[in-house]
């Protein structure tokens, strides 16, 4: 934000700063209802706190019901684990109207969300090709963004927009990552031990550069003075809305960035051990290897999903900070009537693509 | 309809041209009154006045305030041109008449309004020696500042752009220069202000809460002479002088800030940085005949920032990024007006007028890294073109009555937020990306045409003003027809006391969307859209007056203002950089504002001046679905219970005067998160973040001003006039609260909440150095 503060270093507006004492909120606390709901999946959960004036509170105790188009479906049950998580079975279809109504265990206190589940757009084919020595934008630190050369997948995604009326998305990647390990020992044999694991990891990508993906406010790199709006949001929730192309396809390009491990290469290599035990200095051979495959999955969510999404994109930019005085703190978007939070109903589609480097 | 009253005695017109005896200045609402009938009248905005009288003996009085009354007695036996200059007051040179206020004193039919001479604005302490008119009209009753220390207007609980400010009859969209801090007006350039705050003539339309009528010099048709002064922050200079004399004559006026050629060579080698505005006025006027007038106006303003740097790095230096921006925002307004006199009872005035309103911000980034070349470069711009056709007529049939009507067609074609982005990479001179991306935005056209009729009728001791406004707006393909009923009244128990009352319907058909209390060049003027409709504001006021002691005025006014369709950002997303149109971003909802307006005010002597009150209180409430503060009401930007202005002008001599202002007003509304709240985030982690129960929810604590103002004056051998102004702005230093925040002071649980509380401008002192000659 180097304009506001030039403005606030102009010579002559010398700025004075005093503490004066914060008067105790006289509203007393707020139900407060997270969820991320995948209307694909059967099993959910439900955060229930409490806003307080020094800490929130989570909520045990209290009665959740959920009500699918009118109809009571059925109640969310306290996890015995997870102090204010509620879990529930219930199967939703796109379309449906969906109300989680919460009362705390005194009575004191009772908030309820109502949202439609949305229709899911259609993800088609994506075409990864890697770069090598992509300027990612990637990430904040006080002084701003900053720029970082990384390897990374370019994937086109083309995606058929769920309706004419207005959508919106978020968009996510996932690896799944294979680890092939094996150690030979010469001089105990010819036989090489494996060892194989599977995990994943949440993906890492990039859209600035996509006007459909930055919805018209596109970031190229060039640090904190690039771009005109005087301030970067990245889209670090990477969401979304049909503006630019309402009901008809578009296709949206980003950059994945390649893990860290998944570089490595493949060749047998000869490792010196030390091992005084076998009496000297052996060489031991290694060969590692990883593969795995990308999900790149494509959630239609609310409008008040979206938004508040928005605002935690906000929440999240060096453009916001808490103690900004110019902004001001955010409100944040909430759905929850009588309370506050977000309680949010999407349907996916994914793609998965098996990737690897091109010289493997 | 009228109730054109046909009197059986013969009835003859009076008309002309009333102006300053110096320079033939035409003179806005000077008054003209017979003695005899009682009878009277006002000069319109170009010096022109009519009067129907019945046949005999006349006693003509032509007045102005600061001037010698000028006496005319005649037997009236036909239609009669009687041109008027009037003469300086000297016997009143140690006296200040800060105003004779025939459009908006007691005697005028309307309400909330008020005319501010040049005079009073040159009174008016000010901030680094910038004589502002926006600052002045902080100190009526009704206007708040928005944030402290800022030339901005919010007027009855009304938004910031909802103000129609005018300059020589044309709308101008950025009216302040650096940040808000200063407006556009050059004090040199002007000859009469008038502000509307309710019951606004019909031939105003297009804001929702005030109108600020700004009337430009014409230039002396007799004589050259020019002001030059040099202040902390800008210099001024003002010529005016005939071409011709009595027929053609010009007055130029420009203003111009020079710090920043005075910071440069402070400023590290890598780093270039310089900001800088100015405002130009030129005006051409020519006399055919007494019937035929025109003006030709021009006005350019700009504010321009600039900054470059250069970074380079490597074993030696052989890496190297340069960047920076280049920014520049203002209008530039051309004008050209023809004044026709049909008859001494008809007069016209046609205008075809250009406004030009851009903002246009260029940024680039040459970045060089061993073999790689990246270039990027980025043009944001926002601009409005609007081109106006307007005719206006006064017609005064008879005595009673006197009717305008007129209309207009403005073209408008809206840039917001018009885009490119270029981005070209090459590596060992192989081409990379080569990209260029657009806004998928078009320019928004959009049409207004507007008509109108409002007739000022006398029926003994009532006066009334109906009046009505038709106005269409096309945009997108879509017509938004408005109709837009006013009527002021006003009934006379004796000359000294009156009741007024008014209602007024506006409507505004475009929109200025701001993130931040500051004027920022990225603010945006949007019109409305096919999804977007025009916000609507209806007002009942209702006053009572008193000028029964001599050389004061007393006013007390209340007033109710319903809005509809007021435009707020949704909760979350008023910030800079935000993605996304901007339709997507805002809400459409209702407010309401409510008050009382105290004043009393002394208008002649030595010591002149007023005290104003104001009881105010203004909110807002949104639907529960549209992502604003959840439905509920809240209050409104710059809500403030309590206000009270204080001004003092008084006159020691001719050649010494001070001027001190008082401003106080209780804490105004302002978001403070006041809770905590448990942020939970998709991938399933939880934040513990501030939480705002409610927007504007917190009241900070009240602030006050006090700013003085010393004038010193010299003749000159030379004949010139020179002028000392000493000012000093917060006079006792007052920690206003400006900008607030929270934060936590201490470790663990044994710390404490605290709220920061910025104080942008405290004492300021500053000196103008005036010559006139």
């Amino acid at each position: 934000m180097a304009l506001l503060a030039l403005i606030l270093i102009l010579p002559f507006l010398a700025s004075c700063e005093n503490h004066i004492d914060l008067r105790p909120d006289s509203q007393g606390a707020h139900l407060c209802l997270n969820a991320y709901i995948d209307a694909d999946s059967l099993q959910h959960q439900l955060l229930v706190t409490l806003t307080g004036a020094h800490q929130p509170t989570k909520v045990s105790g209290a009665h959740v019901m959920v009500s699918i188009n009118g109809t009571p479906e059925t109640e969310a049950v306290e996890n015995n684990y997870h102090q204010g998580y509620y879990e529930f079975s219930a199967r939703f279809s796109p379309g449906d109207l969906v109300r989680i109504e919460v009362l705390t265990a005194d009575g004191a206190h009772m908030a309820f969300a109502e949202e439609y589940v949305p229709r899911p757009a259609e993800l088609e084919d994506v075409a990864p090709r890697l770069i090598e020595g992509y300027t990612s934008y990637e990430a904040y630190n006080e002084y701003g963004a900053y720029l970082q050369q990384v390897d990374a997948y370019q994937l086109r995604l083309r995606i058929n927009d769920a309706s004419e009326t207005p959508d919106y998305y978020q968009l996510h990647t996932n690896w799944h990552i294979h680890h092939y390990f094996a150690q030979q020992y010469p001089w105990r044999g010819e036989e090489w031990e494996v060892n194989e694991q599977d995990y994943r990891q949440e993906g890492r990508f990039d859209g600035n550069q996509d006007p459909i993906f930055m919805e018209g406010h596109t970031i190229t790199s060039g640090g904190d003075f690039d771009f005109p709006s005087l301030g970067h949001i990245e889209n670090k929730q990477g969401v979304f809305s049909d503006r630019l192309f309402n009901g008809k396809e578009a296709t949206v390009t980003i950059y994945e960035t390649v893990p860290n491990v998944f570089l490595k290469k493949s060749e047998p290599q000869d490792e010196h051990h030390s091992d005084e035990s076998e009496g000297g200095i052996y060489q031991t051979r290694v060969k590692e290897h990883y593969s795995g495959t990308l999900t790149v999955t494509l959630e239609t969510i609310s409008a008040s999903e979206y938004y508040y999404l928005k605002a935690l994109n906000t929440r999240d930019s060096d453009v916001y900070d808490d103690t900004s005085d110019l902004t001001g703190p955010i409100k944040t978007p909430t759905n929850v009537h009588g309370g506050s939070g977000m309680v949010g109903f999407h349907t996916s589609r994914s793609v998965t693509l098996p990737l690897y480097r091109p010289e493997e | 309809m009228l109730g054109l009253d046909i009197a059986a005695q013969q009835r003859f017109t009076v008309s002309g041209h009333i102006m300053e005896t110096v320079s033939s200045e035409t003179m806005i609402g000077a008054t003209v009154r017979d003695a005899l009938s009682g009878s009277g009248t006002q000069s319109n905005a170009y010096g022109f006045y009519t009067l129907t009288l019945p046949e005999g003996a006349v006693e003509l009085s032509f007045s102005y305030a600061g001037y010698q009354a000028e006496h005319r007695k005649l037997q009236l036996t036909a239609d009669t041109v009687i041109n008027i200059q009037l003469k300086p007051n000297d016997m009143l040179r140690e006296v200040l008449v800060t105003t004779d206020r025939p459009d908006a004193g007691i005697r005028a039919t309307g309400m909330g309004v008020t005319d501010v001479s040049v005079e009073q604005i040159a009174h008016t302490p000010a901030l680094m020696g910038e004589t502002d008119v926006v600052r002045t009209l902080q100190l009526l009753p009704g206007v708040q500042s928005g944030m402290n220390g800022m030339a901005g207007l919010y007027v009855r609980g009304g938004g910031g752009d909802e103000n129609l400010i005018m300059l020589d009859g044309t709308p101008i969209y950025k009216v302040d220069h650096l940040f808000g801090f200063f407006s556009v007006f050059t004090p040199e350039a002007m000859k009469k202000v008038t502000f509307y705050k309710g019951s606004f003539p019909a031939r105003y339309t297009g804001r929702l809460s005030s109108v600020v009528d700004v009337r430009t010099r014409d230039g002396d048709m007799q004589h050259f002479h020019g002001t030059a002064s040099i202040g902390l922050l800008t210099s001024r200079l003002n010529l005016e002088g005939p071409i011709v004399k009595d027929r053609t004559s010009f007055c130029l006026s420009a203003r111009t800030t020079y710090w920043d050629w005075v910071a440069r060579p402070f400023m590290p080698s890598d780093t270039k940085f310089s900001y800088k505005f100015f405002d130009l006025n030129a005006k051409l006027n020519h006399r055919f005949s007494d019937a035929d007038r025109i003006y030709l106006s021009l006005y350019a303003g700009q504010d321009r920032m600039k900054d470059d740097y250069v970074d380079t790095w490597g074993t030696h230096d052989e890496s190297s990024e340069k960047y920076g921006n280049n920014m520049r925002w203002g209008n530039n307004i051309a004008s050209l007006r023809w004044n026709h006199v049909f008859s001494n009872k008809l007069f016209s005035n046609v205008t075809a007028s250009y406004n030009y309103y851009h903002m246009n911000l260029e940024s680039y980034d040459d970045l060089v890294e061993g073999s790689r070349l990246e270039k990027s470069r980025t043009a944001y711009h926002s601009k409005i073109r609007d081109w106006t056709a307007q005719v206006d007529f006064e017609y005064d049939p008879v005595p009673q009555h006197r009717i305008q009507f007129g209309g207009s067609f403005t073209y408008h074609r809206f840039q917001p937020e018009t885009w490119s982005v270029m981005v070209n990479e090459q590596d060992n001179n192989v081409a990379g990306v080569d990209t260029t991306y657009n806004s998928p935005n078009p320019p928004t056209p959009a049409q207004e045409y507007t008509a109108y009729v409002e007739d000022d009728w006398h029926v003994g001791r009532l006066h009334l003003r109906p009046g009505v406004v038709f106005s269409l707006f096309h945009v997108q393909g879509k017509n938004y027809p408005t109709l837009q009923p006013r009527l002021a009244a006003r009934y006379a128990f004796t000359d000294a006391w009156a009741v007024k009352a008014a209602y007024t319907d506006m409507a505004q058909y475009i929109h200025l969307l701001t993130s931040m209390p500051i004027a920022m060049p990225t603010d945006l003027w949007v019109p409305i859209t096919r999804n977007i409709k025009p916000e609507r504001a209806r007002q009942v006021s209702l006053g009572g007056y008193f000028t029964g002691w001599k050389g004061w005025e007393l006013s007390a006014e209340v007033y109710y203002k319903d809005l509809r369709n007021v435009l707020e950002y949704r909760d979350g997303l008023s910030f800079l950089g935000f993605s996304g149109s901007w339709e997507q971003l805002v809400s459409m909802g209702r407010g309401r504002s409510r008050g009382l307006e105290l004043m009393a005010r002394r208008t002649e002597g030595r010591t002149t001046g007023w005290v104003a009150y104001t009881l105010a209180r203004s909110d807002r409430k949104f639907d529960k679905d549209s992502g604003v503060n959840a439905g509920e009401w809240f209050p409104h930007a710059y809500d403030r219970r309590h206000t009270l202005n204080l001004v003092v002008n008084h006159k020691f001599s001719h050649k010494l005067d001070l001027d001190a202002t008082w401003m106080f007003h209780s804490g105004e509304a302002a978001t403070v998160a006041t809770q905590r709240e448990t942020i939970l985030y998709p991938s399933g982690a939880e934040e513990i973040a501030y939480y705002v129960p409610s927007r504007n929810n917190y009241r900070l604590p009240p602030s006050h001003t006090l700013s003085l103002g010393l004038n010193m004056r010299r003749k000159l051998k030379c004949g010139a006039l020179r002028t000392w102004n000493i000012s000093i702005y917060n006079a006792y230093n007052s920690m206003n609260p400006t900008l607030v925040y929270r934060q936590y002071y201490g470790e663990g649980y044994a710390g404490e909440e605290k709220l920061v509380k910025y104080t942008l401008l405290p004492i300021i002192p500053s000196f103008t150095l005036t010559y006139k000659w």
